[in-house]
């Protein structure tokens, strides 16, 4: 249920990406053959990025996209060092649950300041909530991964 | 604590967490908050944490990662890595070894469309090792041309590899492409010229098949095109100044995901999963990149990254010497580390030693990534070598490593030959219409 959750936020990920793609191409259009630059595409580009960075963080968690180095992956599977997984996941989930905190907190002073984009005047807040929303979610990947890891079902 | 004490710590740290597989970026951000809240101040460490991650996803340079990534999953989907396999089949198949080549070849062509040498060798991989099979080539050549050939995705532009040398370094994206083009067909060549020698020592590895008479050669490149005309829009808008880096992989991938309807093979499952794929990759560099910007920082906290150039410059060794000496490093730490990982924790401290030696910055990032891409198919860990494993079952791993024992040296011939020429890679940056 929940890992069918982050595919669906994955999938919004793609969609926003289709969109930059569709955004870019309608930008260079206008360049060549219209002559009017499209002066909003710069700053929607860079908000796209959030999301599509973002919307994906805890589904690729999920499904173990994160490089990590696995030379001594043989040797962590043995029950006897079980602990170092779940130590690791729950450092894991405790950096990203401080990434939460200051990233909402970031959300909630440039509400209040009322940051936007320069052109559009797009307000950042809700991007960033966004941000900080994902990032829990990746905790809670974290966590479960660690939860998993501490019963000796580590994938 | 002193600055370099505290660096140190902190590199070990970060080895450890690796060492235990904590994730590249995370163990990365992690360090790197810790060492700036012992060297500035915790607060400056949590608004780093606040800020960053959000900060350098909100980038518009970056957008060409997700894009171009994007286009290569598309060309995956489109069939294009067989259509390409196909005809350079029709043409030189029927040499002895021409299948081992035509995989080469194939995989070049692939590589011009994907920024990933994971995705070229599974894509090639799993056309061209059937076919192999089938004409009875000897296991151990057919599994190190997969290998081999799917490490030119991160030589040959796009490439994931260089974008991100390009943002830790600040250099230019499009030079660096540009930069990658030439050594990735001197490569392809030297592969290509490593597939002739061994099958002329060794005839018995690569009998040569049917040949194909004329009509079917041309129908098979016509097939193939579709590939040149995306690398001449791609590629030539950006040497000709008319696309940015971000035009060109929008156009690129739209271009592919056209081939991909046009050829029927792009269904809605196929869509979704193409771009479930692009999302995890385009998650997972991020993810690194914000733990290299959140690392990086604390090193040059430390200071060791600086005192070390200094320390190497009062030395007053050869540059040539210390580039061996990089070399040699390099080859070592691709025996271990992944190429993403070791271009994120080795360039903050190798790039001011290198750049100081008065290298140019663009010929060293194609340098790095040819040595990366040696670390990618050397015992015991490369990353390539699983994912031929995964595709010719029944093979064992020290076979696929002996076959790719020639292939390994004819990349360290191609290093070598850029040492001595550096022209190859900067050719093209330096006449770039801007």
């Amino acid at each position: 249920m929940f890992e069918r959750f982050l595919r669906a936020l994955a999938l919004g990920a793609g969609a926003v990406l289709l969109a930059l793609m569709g955004l870019v191409l309608f930008d260079v259009l206008m360049r060549y053959v219209l002559r009017l630059p499209f002066l909003g595409a710069y700053e929607l580009t860079e908000l796209a990025m959030v999301l599509i960075v973002f919307l994906g963080l805890a589904y690729t968690g999920a499904t173990g996209g994160h490089v990590t180095v696995d030379v001594f992956a043989a040797l962590l599977e043995r029950p006897g060092l079980r602990w170092i997984a779940v130590a690791v996941n729950l450092a894991g989930a405790a950096l990203l649950g401080v990434i939460t905190w200051r990233t909402l907190l970031h959300a909630l002073e440039s509400g209040a300041r009322g940051e936007a984009t320069n052109m559009m005047r797009i307000p950042h807040q809700p991007f960033e909530l966004v941000a900080a929303a994902c990032a829990a979610l990746f905790a809670v990947v974290l966590l479960a991964q660690a939860w998993r890891a501490a019963r000796g079902r580590a994938r | 604590m002193s600055p370099t004490l505290a660096g140190l710590i902190g590199i070990a740290a970060l080895l450890a967490l690796l060492a235990a597989r904590m994730p590249i970026g995370i163990a990365m951000a992690l360090v790197g908050a810790i060492g700036i809240a012992v060297l500035n101040s915790p607060e400056a460490a949590l608004t780093v944490l606040g800020s960053y991650p959000y900060s350098y996803s909100a980038v518009h340079a970056l957008s060409v990662i997700p894009l171009f990534v994007l286009m290569g999953n598309f060309a995956a989907v489109s069939g294009m890595g067989g259509d390409l396999y196909a005809a350079a089949h029709a043409w030189v198949g029927h040499r002895r070894g021409g299948l081992a080549s035509a995989t080469i070849l194939a995989c070049a062509g692939f590589a011009a469309l994907s920024g990933s040498s994971v995705a070229s060798a599974v894509t090639m991989g799993r056309v061209a090792l059937p076919e192999m099979r089938r004409y009875g080539y000897d296991p151990r050549l057919a599994a190190g041309v997969v290998a081999a050939g799917g490490t030119l995705g991160i030589l040959i532009p796009p490439s994931t590899v260089l974008i991100i040398y390009a943002i830790l370094t600040e250099q230019s994206i499009g030079r660096l492409f540009l930069a990658g083009f030439l050594p990735g067909l001197l490569l392809t060549a030297l592969f290509v010229l490593t597939v002739i020698v061994v099958c002329w020592l060794r005839p018995g590895l690569g009998p040569p098949a049917a040949a194909a008479p004329l009509g079917e050669r041309l129908a098979a490149l016509g097939r193939a095109s579709a590939l040149l005309g995306v690398v001449i829009v791609t590629l030539g808008g950006i040497y000709g100044g008319v696309l940015t880096v971000t035009d060109a992989a929008a156009v690129g991938a739209f271009l592919t995901m056209l081939h991909a309807l046009w050829r029927g093979r792009l269904t809605l499952a196929a869509l979704a999963d193409a771009l479930l794929q692009t999302v995890r990759t385009t998650s997972m560099v991020f993810l690194i990149l914000i733990g290299a910007h959140i690392f990086t920082p604390f090193l040059a906290l430390s200071r060791i990254p600086t005192d070390l150039a200094d320390a190497l410059a009062a030395l007053a060794l050869p540059a040539g010497a210390v580039l061996a000496v990089i070399l040699a490093s390099y080859i070592v730490l691709g025996m271990f580390l992944e190429g993403f990982a070791m271009l994120v924790l080795t360039v903050p401290i190798v790039f001011p030693i290198v750049t100081a030696l008065g290298y140019d910055p663009i010929w060293f990032g194609i340098f790095m990534v040819i040595v990366l891409e040696m670390g990618l198919i050397s015992p015991p860990v490369g990353i390539n070598v699983f994912v031929v494993k995964g595709v010719a079952e029944g093979v064992p791993m020290g076979k696929i490593f002996a076959g790719i024992l020639p292939f390994w040296v004819a990349m360290l011939v191609c290093v070598l030959i850029l040492v001595a020429f550096p022209q190859i890679a900067l050719l093209l940056p330096n006449t770039m219409v801007r």
